[in-house]
């Protein structure tokens, strides 16, 4: 018999009100890959961004009768991913992930790459992310929801709880920093 | 000479968060204006480089520990189940239990708004909570027993074994139960009141019907009087 689907929301009723782990469980990997792709850019390391991701998680199920099926969960989802980053800066930086080549040549290579142009990716990958990590973290998240994540001005505005003129002002000074500090490194010649 | 329009007109333009007429304005505005041509370039190199950024994948043990550390919390842990069978009309009544509430959560609070209708979901709770179902070993199960056993607890040892049944004979959401469906569907008309009467002389069937003509969900009840009754 085929299974029925539930959207997000009402998933994350169910929870909200039975504690279903079951459809929690449906909810995290449903959305295991954005969200950790989003802490990952977020911090600029794996590792914090899986610790983010657990801190993430138990923050959603804790806070499970709060949720309120008008918020979009994934917006809900972002909010409370973007405080818990907020949180860990405070109690302690986490620095950029310094990989050691086998472990780039894995993580990214593919059957056509030779090691050097995986390796050669992977170290403009870290430069950009080096970049993107120079923004106040007001910048960086308005950045990578809109430009990773597609969300509209109104959903940025809601996963932040801020007016959407605060997000717009913050998308527009966030990409003029970056480009500035990519021409200071001559970034934009070489790529 | 110097074009008046702004950065942010360009990088609203390159992100797409210009009203159409505003978009359209820029885009005619970019094919004359060098100067703009030129921004616009800069920003996009800046968002090309921004693609340059790769994520790993998560680990493939990662939602499943997050689930466990979930799990292994006293306050979170879900009660096992235990080895005893339910008879078949409360497996079905299970099943669709929970997309029940959940439906009825949803009506309330898209009509009532969310804090007025979570103060009447709370209220419909503790009106089915005071429901209860004859088993048929003639034990009792309360619907709330019933809602844990959907959700998993399958807390089925706590039925106890009274004779008599209690129900609610007035139910406080007649429109809510038109509206969503439950007025016509046998799950609520006869599981609630009329199944703890029925079984003792007739023969309940259950067919769940989620997945072929009813729309909403829902089991039938084919429902025959036992031998010696009519």
């Amino acid at each position: 018999m085929k299974q029925q689907t539930y959207n997000d929301e009402q998933l994350m009723t169910m929870v909200k009100l039975t504690g279903d782990h079951a459809a929690f469980e449906q909810l995290v990997n449903r959305h295991q890959k954005p969200l950790f792709g989003y802490l990952c850019r977020f911090t600029g390391d794996r590792y914090a961004a899986a610790d983010l991701f657990q801190e993430t998680c138990m923050r959603i199920y804790q806070a499970r009768t709060t949720f309120n099926q008008e918020f979009p969960f994934s917006s809900w989802t972002y909010r409370i991913a973007t405080n818990a980053c907020l949180d860990m800066r405070k109690k302690k930086s986490y620095a950029l992930e310094k990989a050691t080549d086998d472990e780039i040549i894995n993580r990214h290579g593919s059957a056509h790459d030779t090691p050097e142009d995986v390796l050669l990716t992977e170290i403009k990958a870290q430069r950009v992310q080096e970049l993107l990590n120079e923004l106040t973290e007001k910048f960086r998240a308005v950045l990578l929801l809109k430009h990773y994540e597609d969300l509209s001005i109104k959903d940025i505005a809601a996963v932040l709880n801020i007016p959407e003129g605060t997000v717009k002002s913050r998308l527009h000074k966030g990409i003029k920093q970056l480009t500035v500090l990519a021409e200071k490194r001559s970034f934009n010649d070489e790529m | 000479m110097k074009c008046k329009k702004t950065d942010s007109a360009v990088i609203g333009y390159l992100f797409k968060t210009l009203s159409p007429d505003a978009s359209d304005r820029m885009e005619k505005h970019l094919t004359s204006c060098d100067e703009c041509s030129t921004r616009l370039n800069r920003f996009k190199h800046t968002q090309k480089l921004l693609n340059e950024i790769t994520c790993p994948e998560p680990p493939d043990t990662l939602a499943r520990d997050v689930l466990n550390s979930i799990a292994a919390q006293p306050e979170n842990r879900q009660k096992a189940a235990p080895d005893i069978p339910l008879p078949d009309y409360i497996e079905a009544l299970c099943k669709t239990a929970g997309s029940e509430q959940m439906r009825v959560y949803h009506f309330l609070t898209k009509h009532l708004g969310v804090k007025k209708g979570e103060a009447a979901f709370d209220e419909y709770l503790q009106e089915q909570m005071q429901l209860q179902f004859t088993t048929e070993t003639g034990a009792i199960i309360s619907y709330e027993n019933l809602i844990n056993s959907a959700t998993g607890e399958r807390s089925v040892h706590k039925i106890e074994g009274q004779t008599k049944c209690s129900t609610v004979e007035n139910c406080s959401f007649p429109a809510l139960a038109e509206e969503i469906g439950l007025g016509t569907n046998p799950c609520e008309t006869i599981c609630r009141r009329q199944i703890m009467l029925m079984e003792k002389t007739h023969s309940v069937e259950i067919k769940c019907l989620k997945h072929r003509t009813h729309e909403k969900g829902g089991c039938e009840f084919l429902i025959k009087p036992k031998n010696g009754h009519s």
